[in-house]
């Protein structure tokens, strides 16, 4: 039976105090959590694994730092959006990296529909071709469903920033997902490819 | 603050811009021009198109499903954590924090004391005892700690007489019952890698008196490194194995079953390793 230590904060505590199982536990209490943010973010499995490891190592080493004022759990994502975003911008001075064709990582399932699974991938290759800083805001607001103001407190902006971007990443994807048919001179977002996948079925 | 701070300006239409009414959507404009433009796009229907096609991108986002954190990604991240907790535990550190308190009584025998004891069997890592174990029985080294029992006068160590854990041979930890005798608790390296392994709380199953048990003997934040329900000269013990903060060094708190808030049921409280 595992010790009976209740909160995050506990846990944490604990594991400054030198418990060396405390942050494993804190870890597997919210990792499927964290994981989503971070896949949703990389949009690469093997990217989002080390980007989640260097994130927890982080969390680990530095977890004297964190203040009481936010929730533990906000102060994971916050590290692990930080490694991601860290990791994408290396990505990009770099090269570009082909995206594989198929989601993120995601169980294949035999009994989901194939039209699910095409609206599925659809969305996820659009969330890759929005600006990162918006695709972190929806990964946070509208899939996992945080509030706006945790969102803002993971990504260290006003509220209204994250309204703000997560407003401009909705047009972006409405019309790549072919949902908003007459797109202004100033999209600039590459629509009409996936909006013809789309209708094709892919 | 940027330009992506909230419109103040009134809004100009119909026809609505798309990017004003995903800021009226997100609920990014003030309060007075939200109402104004709320107003008039209601029976807007080129403005209901704009919004519903948000509304529609929006469930779409929230209909993906979270995949779970691979296995295979969880055991290597935890691998990680637990050669960070390993080198934490054997490193150096000053900025640790510091033990609780110690038992006056405790006594800690050097390595020369321990190989003369009959039966003081060097320290002999299993190969079961992984990870953290491993390493907190290589930095005890040979020592051996023995305290007196509360109200006792000999503070000698005593040989514990208990047989060690034994190995299953399967890479599991049998449970087998660890029976101290003589006036004091000692703990051979084996039989004390054998309680950092464990997670036995029989006498304080209950969560709200583990810590309030911890609480009564000055614990706070912290979760034993292991716990083991052992006997000693016959009489059932919880034997908790606490972190000092200091490396190498660990806190041994054996309670009667008693033991729960503002009951501390003491029986012994020491130091070993360091």
């Amino acid at each position: 039976m595992a010790a009976p230590l209740g909160s995050d904060f506990d846990l944490l505590a604990a594991h400054t105090n030198g418990d060396p199982h405390a942050f494993s536990e804190l870890f597997r209490r919210h990792r499927d959590r964290l994981w989503a943010v971070a896949l949703r973010t990389m949009r690469d499995h093997d990217e989002a694994a080390d980007a989640l490891q260097d994130a927890m190592l982080s969390a680990f080493r530095s977890a004297r730092s964190f203040r009481a004022e936010s929730q533990v759990t906000t102060w994971l994502h916050r590290i692990v959006v930080n490694a991601c975003l860290d990791r994408i911008r290396r990505r990009q001075a770099r090269a570009t990296v082909p995206l594989p064709d198929s989601g993120p990582g995601e169980p294949a399932s035999g009994n989901d529909a194939i039209a699910d699974q095409d609206v599925r991938m659809v969305v996820q290759d659009a969330l890759e071709r929005i600006p990162e800083n918006q695709r972190v805001a929806i990964v946070l607001v509208d899939i996992e469903g945080y509030p706006v103001s945790q969102a803002a407190v993971i990504l260290d902006v006003a509220e209204g920033t994250v309204k703000s971007r997560c407003a401009r990443a909705r047009i972006k994807l409405a019309r790549l997902l072919g949902h908003l048919r007459n797109p202004d001179a100033d999209a600039g977002v590459e629509g009409d490819a996936m909006v013809t996948r789309r209708q094709e079925g892919r | 603050m940027s330009g992506e701070d909230r419109r103040e300006a009134a809004p100009q239409g119909p026809p609505w811009s798309p990017n004003l009414l995903a800021d009226f959507q997100a609920g990014l404009l003030d309060p007075e021009t939200h109402e104004t433009l709320r107003a008039r796009v209601d029976n807007d229907p080129q403005a209901q198109e704009v919004l519903a096609a948000l509304d529609t991108t929006r469930a779409e986002l929230r209909n993906l499903p979270s995949p779970p954190l691979p296995g295979e990604v969880t055991e290597r991240i935890e691998t990680a954590l637990r050669n960070e907790a390993h080198s934490r535990t054997t490193a150096p550190s000053g900025e640790q924090a510091p033990i609780p308190h110690r038992a006056e009584t405790a006594t800690v025998t050097g390595i020369g004391s321990a190989r003369k004891r009959p039966g003081g069997a060097g320290p002999r890592v299993f190969g079961w005892v992984a990870g953290l174990v491993a390493t907190a029985a290589a930095v005890l080294g040979a020592v051996v700690v023995a305290t007196s029992l509360p109200g006792g006068s000999d503070t000698q160590p005593r040989a514990a007489t208990a047989p060690p854990e034994t190995s299953s041979g399967s890479g599991r930890t049998e449970q087998t019952p660890l029976a101290l005798r003589g006036d004091g608790l000692g703990l051979n390296g084996e039989q004390f890698a054998a309680v950092l392994g464990s997670e036995q709380y029989t006498g304080l199953s209950d969560p709200s008196r583990l810590p309030g048990c911890l609480q009564a003997n000055g614990v706070s934040h912290v979760r034993p490194l292991g716990a083991r329900e052992i006997t000693l000269n016959g009489q059932d013990v919880q034997l908790l194995v606490l972190p000092t903060g200091r490396a190498g060094e660990f806190r041994l708190l054996a309670v009667g079953p008693e033991c729960g808030p503002g009951q501390p049921a003491t029986i012994a409280d020491t130091v070993f390793g360091g």
